[in-house]
This record gives structure tokens, C-alpha cells and sequence, in this order.
């Protein structure tokens, strides 16, 4: 036992130490015990006996959590408060809080004065929005020095106002983004969009029911397609959207609309093109041009516009290629005659055949012995006119 | 069976009799409850002031002890283990009691005083005003709260020292110097208010 801090009168601690006890006949005791074990060694135990007593903590009795909350708790928050004011100022009201700093770390009280002081220097700073003052030599804080960016309100020592490089470069990155644009719209201009537009701006003129400038939106298979889910025939011919809607922007120039819109905007606005009925697949083989999807089809950069011929009527009756279903109803007027060749003979035959612009059969091969039958058959085939060139799609012509 | 104990008392440690115990070994249980069986009744007594109580408390420690002997771990001392029993048996014996009672009939302390047990040669003057002085610590204990009385008892009267005593009742040495010192201070408010004035204190607090 250490040396206690409370010394009792006279002799209290011998004779606690020798405290004198009447005592039992403890040999006795011990027989009871052992006889106890005997008959029913242990019984139950329960372990509230083998915990820790449970004794309520006096008043002012030091706890562990109390000891470690004090050890934790910061010593002078002065200290840390003058440190950040020396870490974001740089002009004389460092030495101030050097000062403060020094008078902390000397384990002294600060002075009112200097405490008021730095607490008048420091208060801007917890705002980034200085409060309006006549007298702006009062504003004392570093930060809304460098903030206020008015140099008559500046100190002699203050720095010029400093922009910030983040907002530099997001500037150049945007004038470099114009820059790029506008020189893509020049080019892009210069090659196809003349033609584009001078056809949009006719159409525009001529059609009843022109699209209107506050009604650039697209006509409801248009919506279809923006909604992700296109015709056949749009698939089929994703470029005819573009002229389309390159009326639309010509229409809008010609109305005096806020500006050009841009070839995006272009290429979603694009009305639903004539007879979009739906139509069953063909094998198309000779198709320069494969449907896009959707997605991609509205960029005129990726996408380049297709190659116009010149008018023939109405631009908008003419699509750029046959549909899969005209082609394919077409063929199916003549097929009957064709496998009339093939009769009493077992094998099928392929036949390509290549629809002129007119929309009539410019030529058909077919192999085999009734090559010439079945040539003949087909070039009876018809469809409606369109602005390529040729178009071709086989078929195959089976033994009735 | 208690001779040939005896005859190994030296030689073998507590958690040696724990082991034996463990292992079926009756003879080293009751080896281990002749050594402490004494200071265990006395840490009772002070408790709760009453022999005949002091005596189950007793009995009741080292049957438990021996039923929950599986459960001892062996981070500490036996001895502090049988302790803690002890205490949680006492405990719950002044918890069941209906009202607080300032002293018993068969208060052991108070026999012990009254048995004339004075060393040869001590006068009768100096034997009177230990009696005196014993009964007021008595009294001074008694008016403790069980928290300081438990701690007391075990440090300033049993002996134990701060660790010893921390792990008898779960709590850090700095808590049982704590309450130490402030049961001794009260002890000695208690002892000046009857007549043990500061004159007769020695050192300072």
C-alpha cells in the first residue's frame, strides 16, 4: 500500500492495519464449506458474481472518460486562430498575430486590446461578402484585400487584384471552342450547306404550311424519332432528314430568327419524310448508304449531306432511295411471271435488279437457262422516283 | 486431509491449488480456503457489519469460487477473484437488506475491542484510548458510503495494494487512490468530530 496523502490521528492506521476481529472457529468453517462441496459442489453460479462489483462512482470521482476528454481538449485555440490569420495575410497584420502567437506560446494571458484586435482584423475574413463601408481603409482582413478588387480601397502594400487562373483558362477554352465552331460552320458552309439551304429557303417559300420559326419542333414521325423509335423508312433514308431540316434553319433565317441555328439542332428538327407508312425489310445490295441509327444520324459532321442532283419537281416528293417495301411490292408484281420461266425445273435463281432514278428497271441479271424469261419478267418492275442515281436489290425467284 | 495440506502449503502457489482444484482436486480447494478463508470473513465483517452474515458471505464465496472455477481465466490472482466474489456477495446482502442499520449486535469489531488483547507492558490508559479510537473508526467506517467502505477496507485495512484492489473491483488505480483519499479525509472529519482533534494528527493531508 502507498503512502497515504491523509494522515489520521494517533495511531488509526495501526490499528486499521490490526484491526482486532472476534473470529469464528474458521477449522469449523472450513469443514462446513468442504461439506458443502460435497453435497452439491458450486451450484449455481451466476456471472453477476464474477463481474466487477457494481458500485455507484462518488461525486467528483475522477472517470476515464473525463481524463481523456481533458487530454484531448485543444490548449489555446489563440494559438491555431493566429496562425491561419498568418498563413492567409501577408501585409502587416501578420506581425499581429505574430504577436499573438508569441504571447501564447510566453503562456500568457492576452491583453484585451490585443485579443479586440485581432478579432477586428479577422471578422471580414469569416465573410466572402465585405460589408458596404464609406471608409474602406477600415476593411483590415487579407482576404477581402485580395477580394474587394478595387484598387482605391487597397492599402499602399496591397496587391493588385488577382484573377483566378481557373477562370483564365475556362475563358480560353471557351474563345478555343468558338473558334473551333465557327470555323467547322465555315466549312461545312462553303461545300454543301449553300445548296441546303438554298433548297430549304425554296421549299420553305413554296410549301403551304411552312414550318414556322416558333415552331421549330419536328412533325410527329419526327417525334417518334426522337423518342428513340423511327420509321422504316427513316432508317432507311437517314440523309433526307438533313435537308429538311436545313429548311427549317433557312426558313428561320428568312424570318429573321435570332440567328442560325446550329447543324445539331439542324438534325433533329427533321420533319417526317412522305409516305412513311411502315414497310417489310428487303435485302437492299446495292445501298451506298446503310440506315444509321438513330443516335447517330443527327450530326452533319459525322454524317456528311447527301449528294443532291438537281431539282426534278418538288424536292420533297423525291425521297434518296427507294423504300425496302416499295421495292419489294414492286418485285412482288412481277414474280409470279418470273417463276413462270422456272417452271418444271427445281432450283431457284437470283436475280439483281437495278431501278433507275425514274423508277423504272434499268437492267436485271439473272444466270441460269431462263436468265433471259426471268429478265424479261422483271424489267416490268416499277417504283416511284428517287434521287439516286440507281438502286439495285436482289431477289430470288423460286420454281412455282 | 487438513494435515497433509498443511504439510504443502508452502510449496504450491494459487493458481497451482486453482489447477489441482480444476482437475478434481478437493484437498487443494480446501487448501486454498484455509489461506484466504480469514481475510475473506474479515473483508465481510467490515462489509457488513455482522458476524453471523460475515460467516455465510464466507461459506457462499468459496462455494461459488469452486462451482465457477471453469470461468476463472487466469488473468489475475486467485485470491483477487475470490475477492470480487466477495464483495458482489456482500453487496448484495446490504442491497436485500430492507433498511440500513447503523450497527449489529454481533458486530465482530466491536467484540474484537472489548477482548482485552493489549501487548505486556502497554498501560491501561493507552489500551482505553485504542478502544476508544477503534470504536470511532468503527463508526467513521460504518458512515462511509460502501463505495469508499469497500475500498477502504480492502487497501487500508486488507492490505491490498492500488492494482490489487483496482482489480478486485474493476476500476483503475487512479480511482482507488481517489477514493482512498477521500475516504481517509472524511474519516478524519469524522474522527475530529469525536474528540480525535487535529491535534493529534500527524503530517498533513
Amino acid at each position: 500500500m502507498s503512502e497515504p496523502s491523509v494522515k489520521l490521528p494517533q495511531n488509526a492506521d495501526e490499528l486499521l492495519r490490526d484491526f482486532p476481529v472476534a473470529e469464528p472457529d474458521f477449522d469449523a468453517q472450513a469443514k462446513a464449506i468442504e461439506a458443502r462441496l460435497k453435497g452439491s459442489p458450486g451450484g449455481i453460479v451466476f456471472d453477476d458474481l464474477l463481474r466487477a462489483p457494481t458500485l455507484a462512482a462518488e461525486p467528483g470521482e475522477p472517470t476515464l472518460q473525463s481524463s481523456t476528454r481533458a487530454a484531448a481538449a485543444p490548449k489555446s485555440n489563440f494559438a491555431e486562430m493566429a496562425r491561419k490569420s498568418v498563413q492567409k495575410s501577408d501585409n502587416d497584420r501578420a506581425e499581429l498575430a505574430k504577436e499573438l502567437i508569441a504571447a501564447t506560446a510566453a503562456s500568457r494571458r492576452p491583453d484585451a486590446e490585443m485579443v479586440e484586435r485581432v478579432r477586428a482584423a479577422s471578422r471580414p475574413a469569416v465573410t466572402s461578402t465585405p460589408l458596404p463601408s464609406n471608409d474602406a481603409s477600415e476593411r483590415t482582413s487579407g482576404v477581402v484585400a485580395r477580394t474587394a478588387a478595387t484598387a482605391p480601397t487597397l492599402p499602399p502594400k496591397a496587391k493588385p487584384p488577382k484573377t483566378h487562373p481557373g477562370t483564365i483558362i475556362g475563358i480560353v477554352g471557351v474563345a478555343l471552342a468558338l473558334a473551333a465552331s465557327l470555323a467547322l460552320f465555315i466549312r461545312s458552309g462553303q461545300t454543301e450547306a449553300p445548296t441546303s439551304a438554298a433548297l430549304a429557303a425554296e421549299k420553305a417559300a413554296d410549301a403551304p404550311g411552312a414550318v414556322q420559326p416558333h415552331t421549330a419542333g419536328p412533325a410527329p414521325a419526327a417525334t417518334k424519332a426522337a423518342d428513340g423509335v423511327m420509321s422504316p423508312d427513316q432508317l432507311a433514308a437517314p440523309q433526307a432528314a438533313v435537308p429538311a431540316a436545313a429548311k427549317v434553319a433557312a426558313a428561320k433565317a428568312a424570318a429573321g430568327g435570332a440567328g442560325a441555328p446550329t447543324p445539331a439542332v439542324a438534325g433533329k428538327a427533321a420533319p417526317a419524310p412522305s409516305g412513311g407508312a411502315k414497310q417489310e425489310a428487303v435485302v437492299l445490295e446495292d445501298d451506298p448508304e446503310p440506315p444509321k441509327p438513330a443516335a447517330a444520324a443527327p450530326k452533319p459532321e459525322a454524317a456528311p449531306e447527301p449528294q443532291l442532283r438537281p431539282a426534278e419537281g418538288s424536292a420533297s416528293d423525291v425521297p434518296l432511295s427507294p423504300s425496302a417495301g416499295a421495292v419489294s411490292t414492286a418485285l412482288s408484281s412481277v414474280r409470279a411471271s418470273a417463276q413462270a420461266c422456272l417452271a418444271g425445273q427445281s432450283d431457284p435463281v437470283t436475280a439483281v435488279v437495278t431501278f433507275g432514278a425514274d423508277g423504272h428497271v434499268l437492267r436485271v441479271s439473272a444466270a441460269g437457262p431462263s436468265g433471259a424469261c426471268i429478265q424479261a419478267a422483271l424489267m416490268k418492275a416499277h417504283i416511284a422516283p428517287f434521287a439516286k442515281e440507281s438502286f439495285s436489290a436482289s431477289t430470288t425467284i423460286r420454281p412455282p | 486431509m487438513v494435515t497433509s495440506a498443511r504439510q504443502h502449503l508452502p510449496e504450491r502457489t494459487d493458481r497451482e491449488l486453482v489447477t489441482a482444484a480444476r482437475e478434481g482436486d478437493a484437498e487443494a480447494f480446501g487448501l486454498l480456503v484455509r489461506r484466504h478463508q480469514k481475510r475473506v470473513y474479515r473483508l465481510a465483517v467490515h462489509l457488513l457489519k455482522s458476524g453471523a452474515e460475515a460467516e455465510d458471505v464466507t461459506q457462499d464465496t468459496f462455494v461459488r469460487a469452486y462451482g465457477a472455477l471453469d470461468r476463472f481465466d487466469g488473468r489475475s490472482e486467485p485470491f483477487t477473484w475470490i475477492y470480487r466474489i466477495c464483495v458482489n456477495l456482500s453487496l448484495n446482502a446490504l442491497r436485500s437488506r430492507k433498511t440500513r442499520r447503523a450497527s449489529s449486535p454481533d458486530d465482530p469489531r466491536i467484540e474484537g475491542l472489548l477482548v482485552d488483547n493489549r501487548p505486556a507492558g502497554a498501560s491501561p490508559a493507552r489500551s482505553s484510548a485504542d478502544k476508544q479510537l477503534g470504536r470511532a473508526l468503527v463508526e467513521g467506517i460504518d458512515e462511509l458510503s460502501d463505495t469508499l467502505r469497500t475500498t477502504l477496507v480492502l487497501v487500508c485495512i486488507d492490505g491490498l495494494s492500488h492494482a490489487e484492489a483496482g482489480e478486485v473491483l474493476g476500476c483503475p488505480e487512479g480511482t482507488i487512490a481517489w477514493r482512498v483519499h477521500e475516504a481517509r479525509k472524511k474519516l478524519r472529519s469524522m474522527l475530529s468530530e469525536r474528540g480525535f482533534n487535529d491535534d493529534d494528527i500527524e503530517g498533513k493531508e
